[in-house]
């Protein structure tokens, strides 16, 4: 996880972000929270599964973030991609191919 | 505090004797009376047995050589009638010692030697060593019924527990639709939670106007907390018991806000909807949830359900039905994240379009043999039958006026 200027870039580095890796994920995004970033480029091109419970992270999240919060999505599998599509999270976060490629949306 | 203790023990240590020569014996008792011990004095090892058979004997110090039992015979005896768990220190008196012999002797039992002629620090000794290991013994039996105590109101409570988690699961089950008719509409479903307790819960409620209220819940996570949270909102919908297309909206709407007032991250996913037989119709709501499959003949198509966001997230989401044509022989399927899900060994999910193929392939079948062919497909797919979410689906067939007769 790293941070650059005015855009935080996070790579989940958990294969399956579910009900048993979303607790640790949760205390990670806490402490990259700190600083309250209103753009974040996630890059989930590690994860192979998300459950309702991983999602739940995702949410809490953008909450998290507030009203002028975004995120960009980078690297999800079609698996990730359907579920963001069946729980609509497809039209509050934005998806690219590239980290480089999220910034220019997020600007 | 440790050595104070030992000298309390010491002073209360009962020993016992042994020596065919009763003047050696009579001395070695009256030392032990002196350094605190009470002593009991013997001329023979099988008159130390009936001692040991009728007291409790904390130190039993043998001559070696006795006419008759001697003392490596008594000690084997000793042993074998003191229980592996009680405690008695020996010590052999002996004037050899030969390393063979010791070895002998310790196998048949022996703590320590104590070597002729006495001298009184070796007899301290064993005293001490006696005393410190029948206090540690005590101990070590007063924390074993502790514990014995501990792991009995453990048991116990681990019995209530189940017992109580016994109970919640018939009352869950309870509520899983009790009918598999309704007019013209047939109700088959699978109900499979991953833990004792599930997440899902599938209702169905019949409505006055020859209608069906349908509903399958998928709430976050698994075992109890998500079972309470289902079973609330299984209650909620049907007291809410939306009877058209506009009420159903408003349904969701109203429990969508009432989650996301409470001050936690629960949510739900729900697949919710209504059924008009005589309009040939229904109206569905997929807050999050898997789009369900409308299979006409071995047609099967997808029903977005008008999309929405799962209950629980933002207090603004809005909730709009779909309608979906639903003539005689048509079949709804209603199912849960977790069927499509299941993954095997090799990391592969079952998918949506095993679920499709096996909706298609039911055509013409009874709708029974749809939920047991799926049960069996999921079987095939992961054998070992550890899911790892909650399995639920619920279908629903418009009867043609043939099969109803």
């Amino acid at each position: 996880m790293l941070e650059n200027t005015g855009i935080l870039e996070v790579a989940v580095d958990h294969p399956r972000l579910d009900a048993a890796a979303a607790p640790a994920f949760r205390q990670e995004l806490d402490g990259l929270f700190d600083h309250r970033p209103e753009r974040v480029v996630l890059d989930l091109s590690h994860v192979d599964f998300i459950d309702s419970t991983g999602l739940g992270v995702l949410v809490s999240m953008l909450k998290q973030m507030g009203a002028k919060g975004r995120i960009a999505i980078v690297g999800a599998s079609p698996a990730v991609r359907r579920l963001l599509e069946i729980t609509r999270l497809d039209t509050l976060f934005i998806q690219c191919d590239s980290t480089s490629a999220a910034h220019d949306p997020l600007a | 505090m440790f050595s104070n203790a030992i000298s309390k023990a010491r002073t209360n240590l009962k020993v016992l004797i042994a020596d065919d020569d009763s003047l050696t014996g009579d001395y070695l008792g009256f030392q032990m009376e002196t350094l605190g011990c009470r002593a009991t004095v013997v001329e023979s090892g099988a008159a130390a047995l009936d001692v040991l058979k009728g007291s409790e004997v904390h130190l039993l110090v043998s001559d070696w050589q006795m006419p008759g039992m001697d003392g490596m015979e008594l000690v084997a005896e000793a042993r074998r009638l003191t229980s592996s768990d009680s405690h008695l220190h020996i010590a052999m008196m002996t004037a050899r010692g030969e390393e063979k012999v010791m070895r002998a002797a310790m196998e048949a039992g022996v703590d320590d030697f104590l070597y002729k002629p006495l001298q009184s620090v070796e007899l301290e000794l064993v005293i001490a060593s006696a005393a410190r290991n029948r206090l540690l013994h005590h101990r070590l039996k007063r924390r074993n019924a502790q514990l014995v105590l501990e792991h009995r109101r453990a048991t116990e409570a681990l019995e209530r527990v189940r017992a109580d988690l016994k109970a919640a699961t018939a009352l869950h089950e309870r509520l899983l639709p009790d009918f598999d008719r309704s007019g013209v509409l047939r109700l088959s479903h699978l109900y499979r939670p991953a833990a004792i307790l599930g997440g899902d819960s599938i209702g169905a409620a019949p409505l006055r106007e020859e209608g069906l209220l349908f509903f399958l819940i998928d709430v976050r996570g698994h075992g109890v907390p998500a079972a309470l949270d289902s079973f609330h909102l299984h209650h909620r919908i049907k007291q809410l018991r939306p009877k058209s297309a506009l009420e159903l909206g408003q349904a969701m709407t109203t429990i969508n806000r009432e989650i996301c007032d409470r001050a936690d991250d629960s949510y739900a996913t729900i697949a919710c909807g209504l059924i008009y037989p005589e309009k040939e119709e229904g109206w569905i709501v997929c807050a999050g949830h898997p789009p369900p499959m409308l299979a006409e003949g071995d047609a099967v198509t997808q029903i977005s359900g008008g999309r929405a966001m799962p209950v629980g997230w933002f207090d603004n989401a809005a909730y709009t039905p779909e309608r979906f044509p639903f003539p005689p022989g048509a079949r709804l399927v209603l199912y849960s994240a977790g069927i499509t899900e299941t993954t095997n060994a090799s990391g592969e999910q079952f998918g949506d379009k095993r679920l499709e193929e096996t909706l298609a392939a039911s055509a013409g079948k009874p709708l029974r043999q749809f939920a047991n062919t799926l049960t069996e497909n999921l079987r095939a797919h992961l054998p070992s039958r550890v899911y790892e979410d909650d399995i639920s689906m619920l279908a629903i067939e418009h009867t043609s006026l043939e099969v109803q007769s």
